[in-house]
């Protein structure tokens, strides 16, 4: 009896570990995806990571959580990029004065894009953490009512 | 049980955790797609913000610069072309056809320069609103109305149709260059940055729209108002005031063309004008002609157009063999346009290897030829002749669709137009035309003047012609003997240009060439000038054209025994030569300053070299202060107690050797007070009557010298009688309160020129991060090297108001070895905003320097040896 108490407290660690390590590998692709795609002309489909990060998550706020870390950061990896290996930084500036008026913050309008990259991550990670859920437990739903019949 | 009945009979038996789910899945979904849906459209004038600004498109996509190596295949070329960029940008395209090398030259063009291009030839041809908006609309209907688009499409439809083998070789090489940037913009996937920002793709090169070019030209060098300007003015001080003023000739004029003498009788006669000034003109001229201002003046674009009292002009100059140290001739050209960035001029360098066609020149970015520049044998430069090439005229309208014309009820032609407008239907607009030119309907109000209702006003214009420009330029370039320059000079109509010449054969020419009309001045009042200087009545049939100055009848100098030639858009030649007038009005010519400057430094100038030229381009001496500042000390001296700032300034007026240096107190004193006095000279006896703009400097300069007691500078607001001594004082007065408002100190050391004589650049879009400056510049509209465009003083003070205008480009050309040939521009060769070569030749040219041509590296091989910016390799279909 102790040995099998024991043994599914056992498991019920190593399930909460590979939860653990699954959330984290939802975390790193929807990271990836979402920078690969920072190359495409496309941004809308950044929604398409944030969905893919969310799935991964059963909570509506992780879902939520994991694509705005993931896309925000994706976000700015590319402008770090772009702005270390090009002299788009001049461009950005120039139209930071026609947009605002003050070519002095052009680190508003990276913010700016970086937190609106965070936001559609956030946003497209609870389409995919609520798809998750809802299908889900129509699955469970429809498997218990199979068991049944 | 179906799928969906399933769900709903699960979604009605959801727990509270489900229900949560859904919610908020419902709540993240149209935020996703009204985010997604706000960055993706335009608000206003941005575009897509999310198009724009966010990764993967956009501005990030934008390149800055070009590959440094490119190999084009193209089966429009015939043979190979090689592209070298130089350190600066500027195109070496060596080639073994013309054809090809002017593909290669559309799209370099294209690369570097296609914005301009697009808005230029939209500017030209009526298209701003296409991209722009409804903002543009009404600059576009006023642009169709000068017939640009329609007489350029006439042109190009004569040029097609011509049996002339010049035409149809220009035909062919236009349609080589057309496809070269065509194919630029065929292959390139990224734009530049002024499109993504106004969200258009621009639409093919056409040959149609190179030919546009030259009414480009023409309308900024010659469209004009001065005919109601003119009226105005004598409207307002009458007959006898208006020639002692205004008339021919003006004082100190010395002209381009030395031939004909230069003593001019320029005794000013007393005025008649003893206060009768009333009107003895027809009221319905000056009538219309203030309506006609009244418009003109709230039109942004047109009122550029207005009297400009200082002539923005150029400067071209030769040194003949006799006055070099090379015993070669010298030529100098800067040409004086307002600025821009990107900059009208595309320097570029085209060869045939292994033939003599070597040429370089500053190019307009849409033209495949030369406008200025040299080849192997000669070397050519322009300056405005300000001939007189556009007359005004109202009518009697009858009704909608006719007019009087010689007595006789006369039908309007039409030229009916769709223009696109950017975000909405397009605006249909329809051009009534007389037998002279488009009526402008809108010019007329009536508001003021019920009676004029039924007056209309039109203009005849020598850009509304089919002409023959683009056959001058093309054989220019291919000129190896003056003979052949003037050959090509021939089928030069417009704009009228002084052009200068200079041969590796040691000859040096100038001719103001262009065509001219003549006036049929039969009938017109006794008190109207004629020669197209006035609005006439085109009803009555005044001022008919009856022909053209023949291009033989024009004036011209061939190595002068003075041994040198310049022009500044001063009169064009002495009183021996008896059509000075029918060529030029005398109040839009240029007051002579600059010209004056020139000669004596010319005739001064023994063994000149390059490095001299390079001074004198850049000569910030005034010849205005020169002859008029001794005057100003004089009277200040004669005071007997002054104050201790006019002891100050005293002193300062006294050392100054009159360089119009940004670090001069003397010179920002001096040209105060001079539009200060100009203003207390001339404001009570012609602005306030109704005379919309001022004598030019000259005649002040003259009443300063020789009439010191002249009725102009007494005040008709007071009952003392002032002299030219009380005028200066009380204009000194004003300017030393008015600087120590501005500076905020009597100490004039802090009154530096430079904080109140600034050049900013604009970019075409008028969008300030895109332009630059302002910064502290040299000079006044009236030295050589000039920054005009500006006034000191506005309202009750002096206010800061930025110089637009000057040298858009500086060439020196070495005939006794080309390869020593210079050159500038104010601006750079890109037109990238972000490019290194956007504006690092304005910085070479704001601190006086010059680039190398690189003319002597005739070979492929040899410019391989040089610092190269990129390489383009073009290959003939398939190799």
């Amino acid at each position: 009896m102790a040995e099998t108490m024991e043994l599914k407290s056992t498991v019920k660690i190593d399930e909460e570990k590979l939860t653990r390590i699954i959330h984290f590998l939802g975390a790193i692709l929807c990271y990836l995806i979402a920078v690969a795609l920072t190359f495409n002309p496309y941004w809308q489909l950044t929604i398409i990571a944030g969905i893919l990060g969310g799935a991964f998550f059963l909570q509506l706020r992780k879902g939520a959580l994991v694509g705005t870390i993931a896309v925000g950061l994706a976000w700015g990896t590319f402008l770090l990029i772009k702005l270390t290996k090009t002299n788009v930084g001049t461009l950005l500036t120039q139209m930071t004065g026609i947009l605002l008026g003050n070519e002095q913050l052009s680190w508003l309008i990276i913010l700016v894009i970086i937190l609106v990259g965070a936001l559609l991550g956030a946003v497209s990670g609870v389409i995919g953490s609520g798809m998750r859920l809802l299908f889900q437990n129509f699955l469970e739903k429809r498997q218990k009512s199979q068991q049944h019949e | 049980m179906d799928v969906i009945t399933e769900i709903s009979q699960e979604i009605a038996y959801f727990g509270k955790k489900q229900k949560k789910a859904v919610v908020g899945l419902c709540i993240a979904l149209f935020s996703t797609a009204t985010l997604i849906t706000f960055l993706s459209i335009p608000l206003g004038f941005f575009p897509p913000l999310g198009d724009f600004l966010f990764p993967g498109r956009g501005l990030w996509n934008i390149g800055e610069e070009v590959p440094p190596t490119e190999v084009i295949h193209n089966d429009k070329l015939t043979s190979d072309v090689t592209v070298y960029r130089d350190e600066w940008g500027i195109p070496h395209i060596f080639g073994e056809t013309e054809r090809d090398i002017l593909f290669a030259l559309g799209y370099v063009q294209a690369q570097d320069q296609l914005f301009q291009m697009d808005l230029a030839r939209r500017a030209t041809l009526g298209q701003l609103a296409e991209i722009l908006g409804e903002d543009l609309l009404e600059r576009d209907e006023y642009t169709l109305n000068k017939l640009m688009d329609y007489w350029t499409e006439q042109t190009y439809q004569a040029m097609l149709q011509s049996n002339n083998p010049i035409d149809q070789e220009i035909l062919t090489l236009l349609e080589s260059f057309s496809a070269g940037i065509n194919y630029y913009l065929d292959t390139t996937k990224v734009l530049p940055l002024e499109f993504q920002f106004l969200n258009y793709r621009p639409s093919n090169w056409q040959p149609k729209d190179t030919l546009a070019f030259i009414k480009y030209m023409s309308e900024m060098l010659t469209w004009s108002y001065s005919d109601f300007t003119n009226i105005l003015i004598k409207n307002a001080i009458g007959s006898a005031a208006f020639q002692e003023l205004f008339g021919y000739p003006l004082p100190y004029q010395i002209p381009i063309v030395p031939d004909f003498g230069s003593d001019f009788n320029t005794s000013l006669k007393k005025s008649l004008n003893t206060g009768d000034i009333t009107a003895n003109l027809q009221s319905v001229y000056s009538h219309l002609s203030a309506d006609v201002l009244k418009v003109i003046v709230k039109n942004p674009h047109e009122q550029q157009f207005l009297g400009k009292e200082e002539v923005q002009g150029s400067n071209n100059w030769v040194a003949s063999g006799n006055k070099t140290a090379t015993g070669k001739p010298i030529l100098c050209n800067d040409m004086h346009l307002g600025f821009d960035l990107p900059g009208i001029w595309y320097e570029a360098h085209l060869i045939k290897e292994g033939s003599d066609w070597n040429i370089y020149g500053f190019f307009l970015a849409g033209v495949p030829f030369p406008i200025v520049g040299h080849n192997n044998y000669v070397a050519w430069g322009y300056t405005n002749t300000a001939f007189d090439v556009i007359d005004w005229y109202f009518y009697d309208r009858i009704n909608e669709t006719h007019y009087l014309y010689k007595g006789k009820p006369t039908k309007f032609g039409e030229i009916s137009y769709q223009i696109a407008v950017r975000g909405q239907k397009a605006v249909s607009f329809t051009i009534k035309t007389t037998v002279h030119g488009p009526v402008f309907e809108g010019l007329v109000s009536a508001s003021d003047f019920p009676e004029y209702e039924d007056k209309i006003i039109a203009c005849q214009w020598m850009g509304q012609k089919v002409t023959n420009e683009a056959r001058a330029i093309y054989l220019f370039s291919r000129a190896k003997n003056r003979q052949d320059f003037n050959h090509a000079s021939e089928f030069f109509a417009t704009p009228a240009q002084n052009m200068i010449y200079a041969d590796i054969y040691g000859n040096i020419g100038i001719r103001p060439t262009g065509q001219v009309p003549i006036r049929n001045d039969t009938g017109i009042p006794a008190w109207h000038s004629g020669n197209g200087t006035m609005l006439y009545n085109g009803s009555a049939g005044q001022g008919e054209w009856i022909g053209f100055l023949p291009f033989e009848a024009l004036p011209h100098s061939e190595n002068p025994a003075q041994g040198y030639l310049c022009s500044a858009n001063q009169i064009v030649a002495g009183p021996a030569y008896t059509k000075n007038y029918t060529l030029q009005n005398p109040t839009t010519i240029s007051n002579g300053y600059r010209a004056r400057r020139i000669n004596a430094l010319l005739a001064s100038g023994e063994n000149l070299t390059i490095k001299d030229m390079q001074g004198f381009l850049l000569d910030v001496y005034s010849v205005k202060v020169a002859n008029v500042a001794p005057y100003l000390i004089a009277t200040l001296e004669a005071v007997p107690i002054k104050t201790a700032l006019q002891t100050a300034v005293l002193a300062e007026l006294n050392k100054w050797d009159y360089q119009m240096l940004t670090t001069s107190s003397a010179a920002t004193i001096f040209n105060v007070w001079f539009e200060r006095f100009r203003y207390q000279t001339f404001q009570d006896d012609v602005i306030n009557l109704g005379g919309p703009r001022f004598p030019p400097n000259t005649i002040l300069e003259w009443l300063v010298k020789n009439n010191a007691s002249s009725h102009w500078f007494d005040k008709n607001t007071t009952p003392q009688v002032e002299t030219r001594d009380d005028i200066i004082l009380l204009a000194l007065t004003d300017t030393l309160e008015a600087l120590v408002d501005y500076f905020g100190t009597e100490d004039i050391s802090a009154w530096k020129w430079g904080k109140l004589h600034q050049l900013k650049i604009d970019h075409l879009t008028g969008l300030s991060p895109l332009g630059f400056g302002p910064i502290e510049v040299n000079g006044t509209g009236e030295t050589v090297s000039p920054f005009s465009g500006y006034r000191l003083w506005k309202g009750d003070g002096i206010r800061l108001d930025y110089s637009d205008h000057g040298s858009s480009e500086r060439m020196i050309i070495d005939l006794g070895n080309m390869n020593n040939s210079l050159s500038i521009i104010p601006s750079g060769e890109r037109g990238l905003t972000n490019s290194k070569h956007y504006t690092d030749l304005l910085e070479m040219y704001l601190k006086g320097e010059y680039h190398e041509q690189f003319f002597g590296y005739t070979t492929a091989n040899s410019f391989a040896q040089l610092p190269i910016e990129s390489i383009i390799y073009f290959k003939a279909g398939g190799n």
